[in-house]
């Protein structure tokens, strides 16, 4: 289980505006409370009263099991037509879709409708590390792989352990020959970094954010097309330092594959008002969030490309 | 460090808003932990929206959650004691004397003394992370893939106390637990395990399923046979405060399991449920003379002081580090955020109205939770006599409902019914349950740290005696094992003496 | 835990030869975990065959030395423990079919009934409890419970 920080937030409740479409929203959360699903529901259901764009708060309910599986196979076999009803997605979704551990159905078999913002890959090593720049830090690994643990907040396959191989890539060292280590979440990454037992830590950046700030851990590169603002505004993007790496981690919803397509095209509308709103803008802040707004069509072929993508490099890894 | 933080705390904790917020955190804590299934971080959950709804300031935010959480810790032991049904993880081990101590009419001595070493664990605990928060921080640092493994090996070796007359079920047990924790996803390779292609158990079983089976429904299954018999016989009220003798057997016991129950809180990758095992069996391996198990005092002091000193030791590496000490402290560290505050050594200085006012709350807290403690006890003793056709009825619906809500999927309630039929007859069969909660609550632990212990060095197991904190475990592990064994002798020894002494040594 | 019947027990081997199979399957299942590699030298598999093949040896050794068990239920006992199962199962599985109210309902009644209430009564303890934790649950906690699909339609 993933522990991202400000994936631990919720707020919800408020005051109802008045709009038409559905007359009950729910938010299904596929983990327990407390997780990036969460978060997302969390975000969408403040933000949507807050804005008033739907009339009675959305209820957020959870449906734990398979890092969002259960809840994917719930909407799909028992719940197809509820027009009502979202479900939070990530990109961790797309990957085990690529990685057929979502059940028995494939990435079409829900309506993508919306991404509502995203955390992206870093990478970081310890404060005291003599490694200034992700170009030294690349070329040592791959002099000697073996003096450099890397750890991540997930097991072999998973987005950090993908970062992880993307970055032995480019090092020139095969993926099996990684000494990666398996942490329980973005927390236990960055006490292993501290504490010298790790020696390259692979996670995103709003969780790493806060110990970046106060000169605990440092931040050697962002995995985004252009520099994130606020507190990470000076460290340069993996591209900038001569890496295509590119790792956005985003977050949004589907419904179910028989919702109609008026309600479909409800929801799409919907989050594309909501994304303008400051209501919005400052829940999404808050959860450490950056944006990444993609509605209707243009999100069903991010997850179908997302899909592809970790399917690739599965494959090249030698998964 | 200077303490004028704590000062403002005070000032902060004191005001009547916040302390009515500490009260009711209290409150609904002590309710959330006494209903099995339900632990501190579905009431959180709950309350958080609420809280911003109502726009609190963060320290009253703050104040209300962490009373939920160490409320809690003082209500799990209720269930677990009068029903045999752990209120939430920390409480498992509570049961396992608590629970005779009840049956034997002496439910109300057994609420008394958890909640006196509720206190003192929780106490103790806020004291330790008033005085070195800071310098605790780094232990949770210092605590590498490798010291964890030398740390399970500990509480395994405490384990060897559990060994009971028939040493094969135990091991049997044991071995059972550790298997359970195989299922699912394995955290290292992200190979499937034992799922049988179900996604429900792509996340393995959850130990509050398991524990609510084992213990609750194989005990509903149990009762049921002696009502048939006629060999339910009622349960005599007793007389309600344990006696000074009593008190002063479990004053070491306290103390001691507080201190290693707030040091294994500090520790991320650990929590009440280890703490209060490792507390309850090193108890049972210094003192035990038959008694434990069977409803000895010490036996439910030891987990309660350990698992509420755990809860206080997780707000170490929240406040300090950032990083989440427990589940439950990882949402509030969300709540922090969201408050657009950093945790770390900072907030001390920073901000000592939120850093200080919780942890001066905490003080506050633990004497209300004291407070509201004492007097119920004759009210929840008074449950037992409840009769049983409308207790037991609420037994199994609360053991269906809090699984059913903590995991809205009918699969884990039934997967928590299939574990119960078993577990009923285990407990027929002779088997403890203990053994088998304790193997799955270290096994996965062992099981990840080992592994990455060994990914870290490249397949060198050198790595695991390779810093002072592993050999002082290690070595504490060994004397663990030792000293009864050798206390005995002696003793034996000691009478045979001088003849035979020298040679035995 | 009184009226165990010492020596020899036709229930402990019974169970020392469910866990030896538990064991070996288990192991068989084991060899099977399917995964790509991982990044530790000893993988998935290392400790699931490690203890599956302790659990055999442990079962073995139960097996030859069963010790000491409780009569498990016969006759009307057992009818009475099977009747609580089933029924625990069988509302538990029918829980979001037809909701909470009903399945709980019929799983308070037949366990109080079992624990010695009248019909009439136990039909009212059901009643009666099944609306309390309801309103505890939904109203007081807030919690998601299943309303029934089976009447909503949905």
């Amino acid at each position: 289980m993933r522990f991202v920080f400000a994936a631990m937030l919720f707020c919800a409740l408020g005051i109802s505006g008045a709009t038409a479409a559905p007359d009950k929203t729910e938010c299904l959360v596929g983990a327990k409370p407390g997780g990036g699903f969460d978060l997302t529901c969390r975000l969408a259901a403040n933000a949507l009263t807050a804005a008033k764009l739907i009339e009675r708060p959305m209820a957020v309910t959870y449906m734990e099991g398979g890092v969002g599986a259960v809840a994917y196979n719930h909407v799909v076999g028992t719940r197809p037509s509820d027009g009502g009803l979202v479900t939070a997605t990530s990109s961790g979704s797309a990957l085990l879709l690529a990685q057929k551990k979502f059940g028995h159905h494939d990435a079409t078999a829900v309506r993508w409708v919306a991404s509502v913002g995203a955390d992206y890959g870093i990478v970081a090593v310890a404060a005291n590390s003599p490694v200034k720049t992700l170009k030294e830090l690349v070329e040592a690994f791959g002099k000697a792989p073996n003096e450099f643990p890397v750890g991540g907040g997930g097991a072999v396959g998973s987005q950090d352990w993908m970062k992880a191989a993307v970055l032995a890539k480019a090092a020139g060292v095969p993926a099996k020959s990684i000494r990666y280590v398996a942490l329980e979440g973005g927390g236990a990454v960055q006490t292993n970094l501290q504490g010298g037992f790790i020696k390259i830590a692979s996670g995103d950046a709003s969780e790493m954010v806060a110990n970046h700030k106060a000169g605990k851990i440092r931040i050697l590169a962002v995995m985004s097309d252009k520099r994130l603002p606020g507190d990470l505004a000076e460290v340069p993007t993996a591209r900038e330092q001569g890496y295509d790496i590119v790792w956005p981690i985003w977050r949004g919803f589907y419904v179910g594959p028989k919702v109609s397509d008026a309600e479909y095209v409800w929801w799409v509308d919907t989050f594309r008002k909501l994304v303008t709103t400051p209501e919005f803008q400052r829940e999404r802040e808050a959860r450490g969030l950056y944006p990444f707004d993609e509605m209707g069509q243009a999100f069903h072929d991010t997850v179908q490309k997302d899909v592809q993508r970790f399917r690739d490099l599965a494959k090249e890894a030698g998964l | 460090m200077s303490l004028d933080y704590l000062w403002t705390g005070f000032s902060v904790a004191l005001q009547p808003q916040n302390l009515a917020f500490g009260l009711i955190g209290c409150f609904l804590g002590t309710i959330i932990g006494a209903l099995p299934a339900i632990g501190p971080i579905n009431g959180i959950a709950l309350l958080l929206p609420i809280a911003f709804a109502a726009k609190l300031p963060p320290e009253s935010t703050m104040i209300l959650l962490a009373a939920v959480y160490y409320g809690a810790e003082y209500g799990g032991r209720i269930s677990s004691i009068l029903l045999n049904v752990p209120g939430d993880a920390g409480a498992v081990m509570t049961a396992v004397d608590g629970y005779p101590a009840a049956r034997q009419g002496r439910a109300a001595e057994a609420l008394t003394i958890s909640a006196l070493s509720s206190f003192v664990g929780g106490i103790l605990a806020v004291i330790g992370l008033t005085f070195f928060a800071p310098a605790l921080g780094l232990i949770a640092i210092k605590f590498g893939p490798a010291e964890y493994v030398a740390l399970m090996v500990f509480a395994f070796a405490t384990l060897a106390s559990m060994v009971g007359h028939e040493p094969i079920k135990t091991l049997i047990g044991c071995t059972l637990g550790l298997l359970l924790t195989t299922i699912g996803l394995d955290p290292t390779s992200g190979a499937y395990r034992f799922t049988l292609d179900q996604p429900e158990l792509h996340d393995g079983i959850e130990f509050i399923i398991l524990v609510i089976g084992l213990f609750s429904i194989s005990e509903v299954l149990l009762m049921l046979e002696h009502q048939m018999a006629g060999r339910l016989k009622p349960i005599p009220v007793g007389k309600g405060f344990p006696s000074w003798a009593d008190i002063k057997a479990s004053f070491w016991p306290t103390i001691r399991s507080s201190a290693s129950g707030f040091v294994i809180g500090v520790l991320p990758g650990t929590g009440a449920s280890v703490a209060s095992a490792v507390a309850y069996t090193t108890e049972k391996r210094l003192l035990d003379r038959g008694t434990f198990g069977k409803g000895d005092l010490r036996g439910i002091a030891a987990p309660e002081a350990a698992n509420n000193a755990a809860a206080g030791g997780a707000f170490v590496p929240m406040l300090t580090l950032g990083v989440p000490g427990s589940g439950t402290t990882a949402v509030m560290l969300g709540a922090l955020m969201l408050y657009n505050i950093t945790p770390g050594p900072q907030l001390f200085t920073e901000r000592p109205e939120i850093a200080g006012g919780l942890i001066a709350s905490m003080y506050v807290g633990n004497v209300l939770l004291l407070l509201m403690n004492i007097p119920l006890i004759g009210v929840f003793a008074r449950m037992l006599q409840v009769p049983n056709m409308w207790l037991i009825p609420a037994i199994v619906i609360l053991s269906v409902l809090g699984v059913y809500t903590a995991y809205s999927s009918v699969m884990s309630v039934l997967i928590m019914l299939g574990i119960g039929v078993v577990g009923w007859g285990l407990r027929k069969l002779g088997f403890d349950m203990a053994p088998i909660v304790l193997g799955f609550v270290l096994g996965k632990v062992l099981e990840t740290n080992l592994r990455n212990a060994l990914a870290i060095s490249g397949g060198d197991p050198s790595i695991l005696v390779d810093s002072a904190i592993s050999i002082i475990l290690w070595i504490a592990a060994a004397l663990i094992v030792a000293l009864p064994w050798w206390l005995a002798r002696r003793k034996r020894a000691g009478k045979m003496a001088p003849l035979s002494a020298e040679a035995s040594g | 835990m009184a009226h165990a019947t010492p020596t020899t027990n036709r229930s402990g081997k019974i169970a020392a030869a469910i866990l030896l199979a538990i064991a070996i399957g288990l192991g068989g299942a084991a060899t099977q975990i399917d995964y790509a590699f991982s990044s530790d030298p000893l993988g998935p598999k290392a400790v699931p065959l490690i203890l599956s093949g302790a659990l055999a040896l442990f079962a073995l050794y139960y097996w030859f030395r069963p010790g000491e068990a409780e009569a498990f239920p016969q006759g009307p006992l057992l009818l009475r423990s099977l009747c609580f199962i089933v029924t625990c199962f069988a509302t538990v599985a029918l829980l979001d079919l037809v909701g909470f109210l009903p399945a709980m309902t019929v799983l308070i009644g037949v366990t109080a009934y079992l624990f010695g209430a009248t019909v009439p009564g136990a039909a009212f303890i059901g009643v009666a409890q099944a609306a309390f934790w309801f309103i505890c649950f939904k109203y007081a906690l807030g919690t998601y419970l299943p309303m029934g699909t089976l009447f909503s339609g949905g």
